[in-house]
């Protein structure tokens, strides 16, 4: 099983990972990417990511959405490397017995991902130039135990 | 000496990947280290405050030692996903 790829997100192997006969509900987040950012016209867009720490924080993502949700399946994978526009760079799949519990564990994921996977954007202009986008702070690990983990 | 890493905005100010830092301590704290490292590269001073910490696959806070056979990663505000409105 793998989070981060360098690789063309590949949904339908999403699909068959989390198919499930006892679910009635399935919901699929893509993030793709945008032509335009604060008023400027993107041509691409590459994502770089840490990824000894990407790959763990994705994994127990998906664990604390089903702990946290009434959810049978949870599956998140993101894209690294240069990506074309239109092209997904995260894909979000959950399925449930009810589409309520769906929708809901799958905004939790995607939002509560960006605020803390080590992943970087770096925009690609049609004018030629490029910028990192700025982003979330990564919040501290609590500070009862060493190496404590930071969610 | 203690390889420090750089991510996203961090590796395009610092010119790097990765650099060593020297220091005359054999243990480091983080905070330690980010000192040694505003000293030897100023241009990253600005970013610091805003840095997250990591070794391994960990984050590590700002008083903790760090472990001076691990990379200490540094890790600048993280823009990942899809667009802010998405």
């Amino acid at each position: 099983m793998s989070w981060m790829t360098d690789n063309p997100l590949d949904l339908d192997s999403l699909l068959q990972e989390t198919d499930d006969d006892t679910c009635g509900a399935l919901v699929v987040f893509a993030g793709t990417v945008r032509n335009h950012h604060e008023g400027k016209a993107v041509s691409g867009m590459s994502y770089s990511a840490y990824k000894p720490m990407a790959d763990r924080v994705l994994r127990e993502l998906e664990q604390e959405t089903l702990a946290r949700y009434p959810v049978e399946q949870c599956r998140i994978m993101h894209r690294t490397g240069d990506l074309v526009i239109g092209e997904a760079s995260v894909l979000v799949v959950v399925r449930s017995h009810h589409r309520a519990d769906a929708f809901d564990a799958a905004r939790y994921a995607i939002d509560t991902l960006k605020m803390r996977l080590p992943v970087w954007k770096h925009d690609m202009y049609t004018d030629g130039s490029t910028a990192y986008q700025d982003g979330v702070p990564l919040e501290d690990p609590p500070a009862s135990g060493a190496r404590a983990k930071e969610d | 000496m203690l390889v420090v890493e750089f991510y996203g905005v961090l590796q395009q100010v610092a010119g790097a990947k990765s650099l060593k830092l020297e220091a005359e301590q054999a243990s480091l704290t983080v905070d330690e280290a980010l000192e040694l490292l505003r000293q030897q590269m100023p241009g990253l001073a600005e970013h610091l405050p805003r840095v997250a910490c990591a070794q391994a696959d960990q984050l590590v806070r700002r008083d903790q030692p760090l472990d001076p056979e691990q990379p200490l990663v540094l890790l600048p505000p993280v823009s990942g996903g899809c667009g802010r409105q998405a």
